[in-house]
């Protein structure tokens, strides 16, 4: 009945058809295949064996123990230092409200491998916070910051977003006049919090417990970078297995991660059906801030207020401020003395150092390009004919968002290291476009949702009066559904590319010599002595966070905020 | 003219228009008017060529159109919520279809000036929809199909999102348009004093189905169905006691209008004997309920001070003149 702007050229349609189809089974389907044959039947008979050597293993048994501890702990330390946030900025009155959130909002743009290189090197063995903590306390040893410890304090403040984004939200919707109620019937305000606020909360403190539970199974780039050399997780393990050439081990272990990560998602999913409470009264009353009667407790929350902020704040100045100092500086000075763009200009100017960001913003683009189109395409597909091609079609798309990275990357590795005919004969592993695949096939699940929203909350009404004026469905489609939903293709394409410029797990998994991304240059950065090199380092951690805060400022003033 | 020829559609195995017959003057307003759910948005899209009809045939001025796409039935719709193109400034939006046509840049903005003027816009050409206010956003859906020289108006309950006051204002606005300009309108809408006041004539629909159509007094004095009587004005079914106390058959249905029941004192010789249930007084009218052989009825009289007098339990009597009862076959 709405035939869409394509559907008149039906040969284009279904060649569109054809290649959407072929991308699914040979880039999603094919690589879960091979997980599932490598797991369970190795050598061609299918077995268990896997996961008995998994388990005879002291290093996979240690890795698993170190996930769940850094799991377990991180929930706790992210759910205090994030409610606590929360309610400094939603709940008290706090002075200096617009720089506490301001800092408060840096996990949004200090993300993955970034971050975890700017906590290196401000908490690292020559980093200026160890010298500081030093000055203080000489016995503290160059090397203090790693392992369990590093690790659970880099999540503590840099898994605090999704507070960040969703229990404010929440937070904002909870109807003041229950607060006022409880106050009369003499609560205090702490316990109007805990009685009241916090029980309406707890949907959206468990949606969000779930995705910290999630990010950190999954952790790969901080404890890679901060956890030394003897610690593992089970993402990184799983790349060490498949460097020792144990495929099997490997995929086994990497579906025993998808299913827990599937479990999160699960829970996620039920909670979010089960919804919150929103609305027992007509009219809800925004929520007021409440000033501490106390004025000790008034201290001591401005104390832990601020403290936060800064242990926030600290490695983003340092990074950006050293990032404008001359590179001989950096292990010398607690600050810098002096300024310069020199760094700046070596990494535009000297090739090894611009190699790494051209090639992630050449695999970003075509990663982003292609997985727009085939949103696009599908998205449209599914939203004018609901039928069971078009939504299989849709959920094959969707897989990836419930597999964790790893499976993904073992999957194609394991289906394209040989001669595969789904490509011609050719073997993609060690070739260029192997990693921007990757990076597709995790992104199209998230550009799917959005672009369906925004298809959703088209009025079709407006298609209607169109074509009640004489418009035909391709000038439809291009003056009234495109310009429509433009704002949202810019922004996911946005979103995507900041994603994927520091995107660690895939890359780790899938880079070579002939597409090293930024993300693994910074990697290879931190480990290196060289001061020029950690300089070319921050120059890159600005860089990334700077192109992420223009994404988000932009997605905050078209209100579409971080997506899941 | 627009003629509906045993049209009827389906949604899958649902029937919501059964075959139905119908025929629109030009430059008559003609309201399709029906309950909520009864198929009138149905008929529209029918009409307008966004739902294909199951069987029938529909022609504009002798034009079979049953075919023919939407973009090309020169139909203008005004929808529930106007679909204004929100990206567009509100000239643009009147120029949308000047500009699919591939008229000339003069052309258009002549046409376009010429259209605000006469819809009261033309000081809003340059802002966006969401600048306006519910009736102005309403004046452009209707410039916008004008401005094409649209001879063919539908409206879908476009004042179902205006709050009275406005609505009172818009109901004139579009009668005074349709007047001006000359075209034809079919409008739907749930609210029959809305239909009532609006329409040279309507047509009543049931769960899809055609009851009646006629001028609003055709419809309001000489309802066809038992259906159209209750739901043209108000209206008492008389009871089985009551209808046989009056010499009526009760193997048939009959209705009187609350303004058709006379009151008498208690000591009158004619009528029938009543109590006053409660009595609701309504500034000129009072609305007084009876229960009358144990039967609820309804009466609207004209306020004055003998009426002001009555009160809950108190006995009176009733007379009902047998030529204003309304009587339709079937089981009472
Ligand atoms: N797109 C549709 N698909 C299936 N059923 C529909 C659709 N649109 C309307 N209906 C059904 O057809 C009947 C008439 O609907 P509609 O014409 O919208 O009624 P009205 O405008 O009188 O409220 C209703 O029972 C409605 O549920
Ligand atoms: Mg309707």
């Amino acid at each position: 009945m709405r035939p869409s702007g394509i559907s008149r050229f039906p040969l284009v349609r279904s060649a569109l058809l054809v290649v959407v189809v072929w991308c699914a089974a040979s880039f999603i389907y094919a690589p879960i295949f091979s997980v599932l044959r490598f797991a369970f039947a190795p050598g061609g008979d299918i077995g268990l064996g896997a996961i008995g050597e998994l388990a005879g293993s002291r290093r996979v048994r240690t890795a698993i123990v170190n996930t769940f501890v850094v799991t377990g702990l991180s929930i706790i330390t992210v759910n205090v230092i994030g409610i606590f946030q929360v309610a400094v900025l939603e709940y008290l009155k706090v002075g200096g409200r617009g720089f506490l959130r301001f800092a408060y909002s840096t996990p949004l743009i200090f993300v993955s491998v970034a971050a975890a290189t700017g906590y290196g090197f401000v908490y690292g063995q020559n980093g200026t916070l160890t010298k500081l903590l030093q000055s203080v306390w000489p016995a503290l040893p160059n090397d203090w910051f790693t392992g369990t410890l590093a690790v659970v304090f880099a999540h503590t403040f840099l898994l605090t977003s999704f507070h960040f984004l969703f229990l404010r939200a929440a937070i904002r919707r909870v109807d003041y006049s229950t607060v006022e109620a409880a106050r009369g019937l003499g609560a205090s305000s702490m316990e109007a919090f805990v009685r009241v606020v916090l029980p309406v909360l707890l949907p959206t403190i468990f949606a969000t417990t779930l995705l910290v539970t999630y990010k950190s199974l999954g952790s790969f780039a901080i404890p890679s970078v901060l956890g030394g050399r003897r610690f593992d997780m089970v993402t990184e393990l799983i790349l060490t297995l498949n460097s020792l050439r144990r495929p099997d081990m490997a995929a086994m272990l990497s579906i025993g991660l998808g299913l827990a990560v599937i479990l999160c998602i699960a829970a996620m999913q039920y909670v979010e059906r089960r919804g919150s409470y929103v609305g027992g009264s007509k009219t809800p009353v925004p929520i007021e801030r409440i000033r501490i009667a106390s004025p000790v407790v008034n201290l001591a929350v401005h104390a832990a207020a601020y403290a936060i902020a800064v242990i926030q704040l600290v490695p983003i100045a340092l990074v950006v401020l050293f990032s404008f100092a001359p590179a001989r500086s950096i292990a010398t000075e607690v600050l810098p003395s002096s300024f310069t763009l020199q760094n700046y200009v070596t990494v535009f100017s000297q090739s090894t150092a611009f190699v790494p960001l051209k090639n992630s913003l050449l695999m970003g683009a075509s990663a982003t390009m292609a997985g727009l189109m085939i949103s696009l395409f599908v998205v449209n597909l599914a939203h004018r004919h609901t039928n069971v091609g078009t939504t299989s079609l849709d959920l094959s798309f969707m897989a990836p968002w419930i597999l964790p990275v790893p499976f993904i990357a073992i999957g194609l590795i394991l289906t394209y290291d040989e001669p595969n005919l789904l490509v011609a004969n050719r073997v993609l592993l060690g070739g260029f476009w192997i990693l921007p695949i990757g990076y597709a096939v995790v992104s199209i699940p998230i550009m799917m949702r959005f672009l369906r929203a925004a298809f959703f909350s088209l009025d079709p009404a407006l298609n209607e009066a169109a074509q009640s004026l004489g418009a035909p469905a391709f000038y439809r489609f291009l003056r009234v559904t495109v310009p429509l939903v433009l704002p949202v293709m810019i922004l996911i394409t946005g979103m995507t590319l900041n994603v994927i410029l520091s995107e660690y797990s895939m890359s780790a998994f899938l880079f070579n010599v002939n597409n090293k991304p930024l993300s693994i240059a910074l990697f290879e950065g931190a480990r290196s002595a060289n001061p020029e090199q950690a300089a070319i380092n921050l120059v890159y951690i600005s860089l990334i966070m700077a192109f992420s805060l223009g994404i988000i400022t932009l997605a905050d003033r078209y209100g579409l905020g971080g997506g899941k | 003219m627009i003629e509906l020829d045993e049209v009827s559609v389906r949604y899958g195995s649902h029937e919501a228009v059964r075959p139905m017959n119908l025929k629109i003057e030009t430059g008559e307003f003609f309201t399709l008017l029906g309950p909520s759910g009864c198929g009138k948005t149905t008929i529209l899209r029918a009409i307008a060529g966004f739902v294909p009809v199951a069987s029938g045939r529909i022609t504009i001025d002798g034009r079979d159109v049953t075919e023919i796409p939407a973009e090309r039935r020169g139909v203008g719709m005004v929808f529930q919520n106007y679909a204004l193109f929100p990206h567009m400034t509100v000239a643009e939006n009147v120029a949308f279809g000047l500009k699919v046509a591939r008229k000339s840049g003069k052309e258009i903005s002549l046409a376009v000036n010429a259209v605000l003027e006469a819809t009261g816009i033309e000081r809003h050409g340059r802002k966006k929809p969401a600048e306006l206010s519910g009736g102005q956003q309403q004046r452009v859906a209707i410039a916008r199909s004008l401005v094409m020289g649209t001879r063919v108006l539908l409206f879908d309950e476009p004042l179902s999102n205006l709050d009275a006051k406005v609505r009172e204002d818009m109901r004139h606005e579009i009668k005074r348009l349709q007047r001006d300009v000359g075209f034809t309108s079919v409008f739907v809408t749930h609210d029959q004093e809305e239909a009532l006041s609006m329409s040279d004539r309507l047509l009543v629909i049931n769960a899809g189905r055609a009851e009646q159509s006629g001028t609003a007094r055709e419809l309001y004095h000489s309802p066809a169905t038992p259906f159209v009587c209750q739901f043209v004005g108000a209206a008492n079914e008389i009871g089985r006691n009551l209808a046989q106390a009056l010499g009526l058959d009760t193997a048939r249905r009959h209705f009187v209008r609350p303004e058709h029941v006379a009151l008498a004192r208690e000591g009158d010789p004619h009528g029938v004997d009543a109590t006053v249930a409660d009595v609701d007084y309504l500034g000129s009218m009072t609305r007084v309920f009876l229960e009358a052989l144990g039967e609820p009825l309804q009466c609207q009289v004209l306020s004055d001070p003998s009426v002001d007098q009555l009160a809950a339990g108190m006995s009176v009597k009733v007379n009902l003149s047998c030529e204003r009862i309304l009587s339709f076959d079937g089981p009472s």
